[in-house]
């Protein structure tokens, strides 16, 4: 099954990627969603999940506690970030 | 021979560090045979030999005091502190030491240390 | 003593009687304290006779460098001011990067210390052994890049410069000073300058910085630097577009407070954001010394009517207290209300503030149309800018709004001080707590008042990947706690808090050990623990100068009003309960008292 959801980039990855926000219909597994959205913007998802960049789900963080089956609702917005410090 | 990119330098004076640890092993910028000015909020000017093929120092030197093997090598007994050398350079090098003797850049035995450690590249090796 | 990384020396100007005093390091100091900070609080704790008027003649204003001040170790450009703040009564240390710190180094001095009151408006001039003071009356009632451009002509582009505007003058709380394109911003340390009526400090050095263990300080340095440039902030991101790289991504996590802390999510970022400054405003990028990560972004207004414009930044702090804090979507407003900050020596984060602070009074009715002399509704960037005029030159609803939030709410009364935004009288920054709650405890202990650079846990509660929760209090009071110890130790070294991002404490340590030889500096622990001690040093200022204990605390609108939406909706911090496991953890009492034992422990 899958879902169209709002998929945005922040700082060096909107570069990397040249996109800052687009729709996207991926599968409503969360981790088969990045795994289609790293191929489709050619970012190493899931290896560089955690030290590279992160991940928001509508504005919360993405968290190592997020289950293995953990789905994805149309409209979600799916923000990539990259590891950033302070301001 | 040094190319400069003055467009790219952020003025953080990391080189003039390196250049007094790796030649005095301390932090002296006044014994730095680099140096950058800058007159904020204007671009940075990078200050260093260039070790270029001019050699209008060499020429401009009245005790020859000064020769050229891959950079200006200084004869620290012949020169009179006259600073005609300086005067002549089209790259406008002025760095002098306590006693007015000019400071060339000797590329650190060949390791061009500046270049190396430039985190903005906005000084390198001809060529490079 | 042979001192290595320190210069061993500290200098004391009397302005009172236009003397000076060149006094030992004392070995014991070093090792107790590291330097800035450190060396600060000490001074200030032994020599400030308490209770004094903050600008009065007999409060110190402390300049000082650390041990790592100047040296090649990444980031190594900073250097603190400490005094007792005007805008918050206590303790106030400020913290800017650039050359000055570096020169001092240089010229043969850990720290200056000012002392006293000049009669007649004064400049010190520091060129290694020769102090002198030299009169600044025709330097008086210019702005700093004026007062800049004089003294370097005079003295040579080579001379190093810190001065106040005229808000410093003038002795409004919230002067800064300004050093080059680098700021002492916040806490009013320009207006102390003022009161002395010192305009400037000038200084050159010929000096060196000695190395205690040559191969293994260089070895330490090159590993720090390949740290710095692999690290995706520091060698990424914040390279890249500066502080204001994390601008869209705090707006997504709803805590970027919009119009005085109303709402966490601002609407118009499609004009302003850190894309739009780096494509539009963008020149070159700066560095202090020593500095791989160059955040600092000469940024210039090319056409409209700011044309001409610049400044180093906007940082994110501006772009959001000049931004969404009130309203305005022009990133040209932005740079041109910081660069009247820059010129008149104010600081931008405050500014911006009570700025947001005077538009809610108006739409509240608390300050009207007569007052302000037009209406100044959120939202309004013509409004906006002329309040930041108004600050800067002194005039009208300005010459209150200059002296802070909670002095002008106290004067505006009406209900106003719920709207104040600040923490023991220091306006907040960038960040709302409702959203990560952590950053309520930090803000609420922070020693100097309401400020995000003594603990940052926003950073592990938003942006980290491998994330604490930012809706539950487990975890942030030791969380906090550790922060504020190492930061503590980070202003003493004169580092940058950046440096922290890439390098871990270990590393430190190495580059600090290699450099010094003092064997007390060799492991992190040590260090931790004279981070503590620090901590409980500006603690113990602030318990002498009176602080109640109550004042560990928010301003009301975080403890009471949820937010209406976005992903911190419907929350407020819980305060009582973090400050209260957090007193438990620094051994402190239930009014925030430092217990004997730990003090004993402390050696304090």
């Amino acid at each position: 099954m899958t879902v169209k959801i709002q998929v945005k980039f922040f700082a060096q990855l909107a570069i990397q990627t040249g996109c800052r926000s687009c729709t996207l219909e991926v599968p409503n597994n969360f981790y088969q969603a990045i795994e289609v959205i790293g191929a489709r913007f050619n970012l190493p998802a899931k290896e560089k999940l955690g030290t590279y960049y992160s991940i928001l789900i509508n504005g919360k963080g993405y968290s190592y506690g997020l289950a293995d089956n953990y789905e994805l609702k149309d409209e979600d917005i799916l923000a990539f970030v990259p590891i950033l410090s302070g301001g | 021979m040094l190319t400069v990119n003055e467009k790219l330098c952020t003025g953080c004076r990391i080189c003039e560090q390196v250049c007094s640890m790796e030649h005095h092993r301390e932090f002296n910028a006044g014994l730095s045979r680099i140096k950058i000015a800058s007159k904020w909020p204007e671009e940075e000017k990078v200050i260093i030999c260039r070790q270029c093929k001019a050699q209008s120092c060499i020429k401009a030197c009245s005790q020859g005091a000064l020769t050229f093997n891959g950079f200006v090598v200084l004869d620290k007994d012949r020169c009179d502190s006259c600073g005609k050398c300086l005067e002549v350079c089209p790259f406008g090098f002025n760095l002098k030491d306590k006693e007015n003797k000019p400071l060339f850049c000797d590329t650190c035995q060949g390791n061009y240390q500046c270049v190396n450690w430039c985190p903005s590249k906005a000084i390198r090796k001809g060529g490079e | 003593m042979q001192w290595f990384g320190y210069a061993g020396k500290l200098l004391y100007v009397n302005l009172s009687n236009g003397n000076y005093e060149v006094k030992e390091l004392a070995p014991e100091q070093a090792k107790k304290y590291l330097g800035g900070k450190g060396l600060a609080a000490s001074i200030l704790y032994d020599c400030l006779q308490p209770g004094q008027d903050p600008l009065g003649p007999e409060n110190l204003l402390v300049f000082a460098t650390g041990p790592l001040t100047g040296t090649l170790a990444p980031t190594s450009s900073r250097m603190i001011v400490a005094t007792k703040s005007p805008l918050t009564g206590l303790w106030l240390d400020s913290n800017a990067g650039g050359f000055l710190g570096r020169e001092l180094k240089f010229a043969g001095y850990d720290a200056l210390i000012v002392e006293g009151k000049s009669l007649e408006p004064v400049y010190i001039l520091i060129e290694d052994d020769r102090v002198e003071l030299r009169p600044a009356n025709n330097l008086w009632g210019k702005d700093t890049f004026e007062t800049h451009q004089t003294l370097k002509e005079l003295h040579g582009t080579d001379y190093r410069v810190a001065a106040i505007g005229q808000a410093g003058e003038r002795m409004d709380k919230l002067a800064a000073i300004i050093s080059e394109a680098r700021a002492f911003g916040r806490g009013g340390a320009g207006a102390v300058m003022g009161s002395k009526n010192l305009k400037a400090i000038v200084v050159r050095g010929t000096r060196g910085i000695n190395i205690a263990d040559y191969q293994k300080f260089v070895d330490y340095v090159k590993e720090a630097f390949n740290e710095v440039a692999i690290h995706p902030d520091t060698g990424g991101g914040r390279n890249h577009y500066g502080t204001s790289v994390i601008y869209s991504f705090i707006n997504e996590a709803g805590v970027h407070p919009v119009e005085n802390f109303r709402k966490g999510k601002f609407t118009g970022t499609d004009t302003i954001n850190e894309e739009v400054l780096r494509s539009k405003y963008y020149k070159k990028d700066k560095a202090c010394s020593s500095c791989p990560i160059a955040c600092s972004k000469l940024t210039k207004v090319d056409e409209g009517k700011y044309q001409g414009k610049f400044t180093e930044g906007p940082e994110y702090e501006d772009v959001w207290s000049f931004g969404a804090q009130c309203g305005n979507t022009d990133l040209g407003a932005v740079i041109y209300a910081e660069y009247l900050c820059d010129a008149y020596g104010l600081d931008a984060t405050s500014v911006g503030n009570v700025v947001g602070f005077a538009m809610e009074c108006f739409e509240q009715g608390a300050l009207t149309q007569e007052e302000i002399g037009y209406p100044l509704r959120f939202g309004d960037t013509e409004a906006m800018i002329k309040t930041v005029e108004a600050i800067c030159q002194g005039q009208g609803i300005g010459k209150l709004l200059a002296q802070g939030v909670r002095y002008a709410s106290e004067q505006i009364g009406k209900g106003s001080e719920k709207w104040a935004m600040h923490v023991k009288g220091m306006e907040l920054p960038a960040y709302d707590p409702r959203g990560a709650f952590g950053m309520g405890l930090a803000y609420a202990t922070s020693d100097r008042g309401g400020c995000h650079l003594r603990s940052w846990p926003i950073a592990q509660e938003v942006l980290a990947a491998n994330r604490m929760d930012p809706f539950s209090v487990e975890f942030k009071a030791e969380f906090v706690k550790s922060e504020q110890d190492l930061i503590a130790v980070i202003d003493s070294l004169g580092l940058c808090l950046f440096a922290t991002f890439a390098l871990s404490l270990k590393q430190i340590v190495g580059m600090l050990s290699a450099l010094t030889g003092i064997q007390e500096f060799n492991s992190g622990e040590k260090l931790m623990v004279i981070g503590e001690r620090i901590y409980n040093l500006t603690r113990l200022f602030n318990l002498r100068e009176g602080m109640a204990p109550a004042s560990d605390t928010l301003p009301e609108r975080l403890l009471t009003e949820q937010l209406a939406e976005g992903p911190a909706a419907g929350q407020v911090v819980p305060l009582d309960i973090m400050l209260k496991e957090y007193y438990t953890i620094r051994h402190w009492d239930e009014a925030g008292r430092p217990l004997p034992a730990k003090l004993e422990e402390l050696g304090l």
